[in-house]
């Protein structure tokens, strides 16, 4: 038995400490999860505890088919995607780049990024990445801050690895070009 | 002769160390090509700076707080009605086994094989006298108890087959 196999094992024997853990173990995968998709304000550690509720309640049926964190994360995902449908309509940064055209992301209206009180370029990137797509911005989160794997995340994502690599890269040449646009080569690579 | 430059899915792919690109091309390629070396480095900037992106955390509490709440809303009413159930249970069982103690031997053939049929008449009669014993209660009540008491039961006997070192997976 390995360690995620007993730690579910404690939890469904009614071990409380155990659950801690867990949730300790688990709650920056779902923080940066629910963050991407729903934002860090607001609501924000309501969700993230509802995804541990989810998880403690689905814990029984988890057959270690994948990883912990995959499944914790998809229910995180999951979770997010659901919360923000209830909540508005699609913004454009939900959809993908497909449905709006890279040409409309270029010509975005006023949002996150003019509200970015320095222009330096740390604080447009950040503003940028708020602007990506969400599924973009999700899957690029978990590559670079989760450092997880491509088959980890188009678990978590529910999407073909080939479509989560395609996110990822094209998220970095988006991410890319608009800085290009604003700032000189040496400025970014100084 | 024009150069054939390096696409962006090849240079994310060497910064991500990925050994699929064949780094001893990408490298022998960026030795002679200023416009590669040059996107290389844009790209390097922008993984270095998504590598740095404060996320928010959340509190150092957390996940007390969740465990907390999650043993009050899912844990303790389980284990309450478990509790009650068990006890419920554990009377039921007593209750049939002294019905049986008072009257069961009667249910044990006389003389010579008795029919399965029989055997069932006999014993539903002893269930239905036995609830007739409770005196000024509704007939209809004293089936109710009775198959409160067998449901009882049989609770305890889920109870002792829950406990058996039996598992899915």
């Amino acid at each position: 038995m390995n360690s995620e196999q007993l730690l579910v094992e404690q939890i469904l024997a009614g071990d409380k400490a155990a659950f801690e853990r867990l949730v300790s173990q688990y709650q920056r995968l779902v923080s940066h999860i629910v963050a991407r998709i729903v934002g860090s304000e607001g609501d924000f550690e309501d969700i993230c505890q509802d995804v541990f509720f989810k998880v403690y309640k689905s814990l029984k049926s988890f057959q270690f088919e994948c990883k912990l964190s995959s499944w914790i994360g998809r229910i995180a995902h999951n979770t997010s995607l659901n919360h923000v449908a209830r909540k508005r309509p699609a913004s454009f940064s939900d959809l993908s780049e497909e449905e709006y055209g890279a040409d409309s992301y270029a010509d975005s209206q006023p949002g996150p990024i003019e509200m970015a009180e320095q222009a330096d370029v740390a604080n447009r990137l950040k503003a940028e990445i708020r602007c990506l797509p969400q599924a973009y911005r999700t899957a690029l989160t978990l590559y670079h801050l989760e450092e997880m794997s491509y088959i980890e995340i188009s678990e978590i994502m529910s999407l073909p690895i080939n479509t989560v690599k395609s996110h990822i890269f094209r998220a970095r040449r988006m991410l890319k070009d608009k800085l290009l646009a604003v700032y000189r080569r040496e400025d970014l690579c100084a | 002769m024009r150069i054939k430059h390096l696409t962006d899915e090849e240079l994310q792919t060497y910064l991500s160390g990925d050994l699929a690109c064949e780094p001893e091309k990408i490298e022998a390629h960026l030795e002679i090509c200023d416009d590669c070396r040059n996107a290389l480095e844009e790209y390097r900037f922008i993984f270095g700076a998504i590598e740095t992106e404060p996320v928010r955390e959340l509190s150092p509490d957390f996940a007390a707080r969740v465990a907390d709440k999650v043993w009050a809303a899912e844990v303790e009413p389980d284990r309450a009605r478990a509790t009650l159930w068990t006890v419920l249970s554990v009377v039921s069982a007593a209750a049939i086994v002294v019905m049986f103690l008072m009257n069961g031997w009667s249910l044990w053939p006389a003389g010579g094989a008795v029919s399965g049929t029989a055997m069932m008449q006999k014993y539903f009669g002893w269930v239905k006298s036995f609830a007739e014993s409770f005196g000024s209660i509704e007939s209809g009540s004293t089936y109710l108890i009775v198959g409160a008491l067998i449901a009882g039961f049989y609770g305890l006997l889920d109870k002792l087959v829950e406990r058996l070192p039996i598992r899915n997976h």
